[in-house]
């Protein structure tokens, strides 16, 4: 007999502390969003986010004893938890207090943190009962269904990895939703607004700097572009490509597809929905919050120029933009061949947009970010912000895996010619993303040397070992995953991660003379063609510019041995 | 936490203090610029010294 609970559930949603070195700055939509299904389900529903609830503890993480007590107060039905990869070492702390102070919950997992790799975070993550594979708003409201049924047959729910003994099984893919207008504003009431309120400022541009009461919002799902270090879901469907291929994409691109089919819900890698919904999402946080700058953290708002025309219109028209500034992210491809879009977001009160730059080499922007950008495209999205008086914002990164000291220099010329200081991330390969899946083997066996002596066939050991092993190395390079400022795993082909860090410093303070003797050092040493510049640097190389100096002045004196004294000229002597 | 029903049992840290009350003074644009190129770029910031960069920047040399 199936007992149906009369009442709706009681759901938890737990946020994790994430970049605890500044303060929180953006709401959890996730749990906000699915707080309000809960709530439009009747539901009792909280959520305990620890990210904000740490500036109760001086910024750090929340005491775990804390949290035992706060979750051990309510007989939850529902636990569930999200983050992006990084909350990954978080979360496998928190998952066993969770478990018992909530025994009775399903207790489910959701987001970047464990949809690239279900399967094997439910192996490292033994508390949990199941994961919600990618975009959750539909899988989540089917699965909130059969719990308050408590019917619990879970197998029929699309979208699900659920722990099957020592094992897991994938229900269908699950279709992405076809209208975003359907999803619902996060349950505002339920995010500790004040908290963030308090750390609204952050220094993107002038006004979100003096900013007293910045919200942010997550519109955009997907982009259209294909990075290859990117591991957001939507963006090319890469992830459910590779679950459901069991690591054979091509094979799980077809299940992929037929799923759309089958739903109806072939649609464009990037998503929004109407700008009419946008619009009145920031009216809901003016009335409710009187905010004053809004974050608008979607991937990329310049590559849908309709979509940005429509919104910055409708955002004059109902005369927001004198009273709510924003920024946003966009890329270098869509403004630089569309350039009049940034004065129209500028008129439409964006402050800022952030870029991912990346490289200002070709051949590593063709060849390893796959952004389809050039350097042309760089320096033309920069010469119109500059133009429009936005503040330029850009990412960089080294340690992409085809490049070599040429193409680093590339990237620090463009930063000298600009004028520009940057400090670059170093190239991370998150789970998820495609450059994850091209070197996941060399990726473990930075986090394992048996491995490398396994593949070397110096060893003989049975699969069973290696997956375990391969299982422990994956725990480890997760669990050190962090921001990309510091080292964790490195594709590069040509540099170790110490050499990383010497680049890096060296690039940051432009510091081109130490980098390039440095790298003649290293290909003597090495005879490696990677360390070997061309000729192009020789006026920033000391040794190559000297050896010039050089070759003149010898050139000079054998003239001089050669020339009778009067025919000299006299500035000729005075240099030698 | 913070709920849409009313809790058994309220926050033991809900008095504790979270932070700054008093919101940082506001800069002016000539400030704001000083302070980013002081804080450096960590990361993700290109921070333009911006005496010069007017000079050295023209979309027409493209």
């Amino acid at each position: 007999m199936i007992l149906v609970q009369q009442n709706g559930l009681k759901v938890l949603l737990i946020v994790p502390e994430i970049r605890l070195d500044s303060g929180p700055q953006y709401f959890p939509f996730w749990a906000g969003i699915l707080a309000s299904i809960v709530q439009q389900k009747n539901g009792d529903v909280g959520i305990l986010d620890l990210n904000a609830l740490r500036m109760k503890f001086d910024g750090k993480k929340v005491p775990i004893e804390v949290i035992e007590e706060e979750i051990a107060a309510e007989n939850w039905d529902f636990v569930g938890i999200g983050g992006l990869t990084t909350t990954y070492s978080r979360i496998k702390e928190l998952a066993p207090i969770i478990r018992k102070s909530a025994p009775n919950a399903l207790f489910v997992g959701g987001g970047g943190w464990s949809s690239y790799n279900p399967d094997e975070i439910l192996k490292l993550v033994p508390q949990l009962d199941l994961i919600v594979i990618g975009e959750g708003e539909v899988t989540f409201s089917e699965l909130y269904d059969e719990v308050k049924n408590n019917s619990n047959d879970f197998e029929k729910i699309n979208g699900l990895c659920i722990r099957d003994k020592d094992s897991c099984v994938f229900t269908k893919p699950r279709a992405l939703i076809d209208n975003l207008d359907t999803v619902p504003y996060p349950a505002y009431d339920l995010i500790e607004t004040d908290i963030y309120f308090k750390y609204s400022s952050i220094n993107q541009s002038l006004e979100s700097y003096n900013s007293k009461r910045r919200a942010s919002v997550v519109w955009e799902r997907g982009c259209p572009r294909g990075c290859t270090f990117c591991s957001h879901n939507g963006m090319s469907r890469i992830d459910l490509q590779n679950i459901y291929g069991k690591g054979d994409r091509r094979a799980g691109e077809k299940l992929v597809r037929e799923s759309d089919k089958e739903n109806d819900t072939f649609q464009m890698p990037a998503r929004w929905p109407t700008a009419q919904y946008c619009v009145d999402n920031i009216k809901l946080l003016q009335k409710k919050f009187d905010v004053d700058f809004i974050t608008v953290v979607d991937e990329n708002m310049t590559s849908n120029k309709k979509w940005t025309e429509e919104f910055c219109k409708l955002y004059i028209d109902e005369g927001l933009d004198q009273e709510i500034k924003w920024g946003t992210l966009g890329d270098a491809p869509s403004v630089a061949t569309n350039p009049s879009l940034v004065e129209t977001m500028r008129q439409a009160g964006c402050s800022y947009i952030s870029f991912g730059f990346e490289s200002a080499s070709d051949k590593v922007l063709k060849e390893d970010i796959q952004k389809g950008q050039i350097r042309a495209h760089l320096q033309k999205t920069l010469d119109t912000i500059k133009k429009s008086n936005l503040t330029p914002l850009s990412t960089f990164m080294i340690g992409n895996q085809h490049e070599n000291i040429d193409d680093l220099m590339e990237t620090v010329d463009f930063w000298i010619q600009n004028n520009a200081e940057i400090d670059p991330f170093i190239c991370t390969p998150y789970v998820g993303s495609p450059i994850f899946y091209n070197n996941k083997d060399r990726i473990l066996e930075q986090y394992d040397p048996k491995l490398t002596m396994i593949r070397n066939g110096l060893y003989q050991i049975n699969d069973e070992i290696i997956k375990d092993l391969k299982l422990k190395a994956l725990d480890k390079f997760m669990t050190e995953c962090g921001d990309a400022f510091e080292y964790t795993a490195t594709i590069s082909e040509y540099f170790t991660v110490p050499e990383l860090f010497a680049i890096k410093h060296f690039m940051h303070t432009q510091d081109t003379r130490r980098l390039l003797q440095w790298a003649h050092q290293r290909y003597d040493e090495t005879k490696k063609d990677y360390w070997m510049h061309s000729e192009k640097w020789n006026h920033y190389c000391a040794i190559c510019s000297g050896k010039l100096q050089l070759d003149n002045i010898q050139l000079d004196n054998t003239q001089l041995d050669n020339t009778p004294l009067d025919t000299i000229p006299l500035t000729s002597l005075q240099s030698s | 936490m913070k709920t849409n029903f009313k809790k058994i049992k309220s926050n033991s840290y809900s008095d504790k203090d979270d932070g700054p009350t008093e919101f940082k003074r506001e800069l002016s644009p000539e400030e704001f610029e000083e302070f980013i190129v002081k804080s450096g770029a960590r990361g993700s910031f290109m921070i333009y010294r911006s005496k010069n960069s007017d000079d050295e920047l023209g979309v027409d040399q493209l």
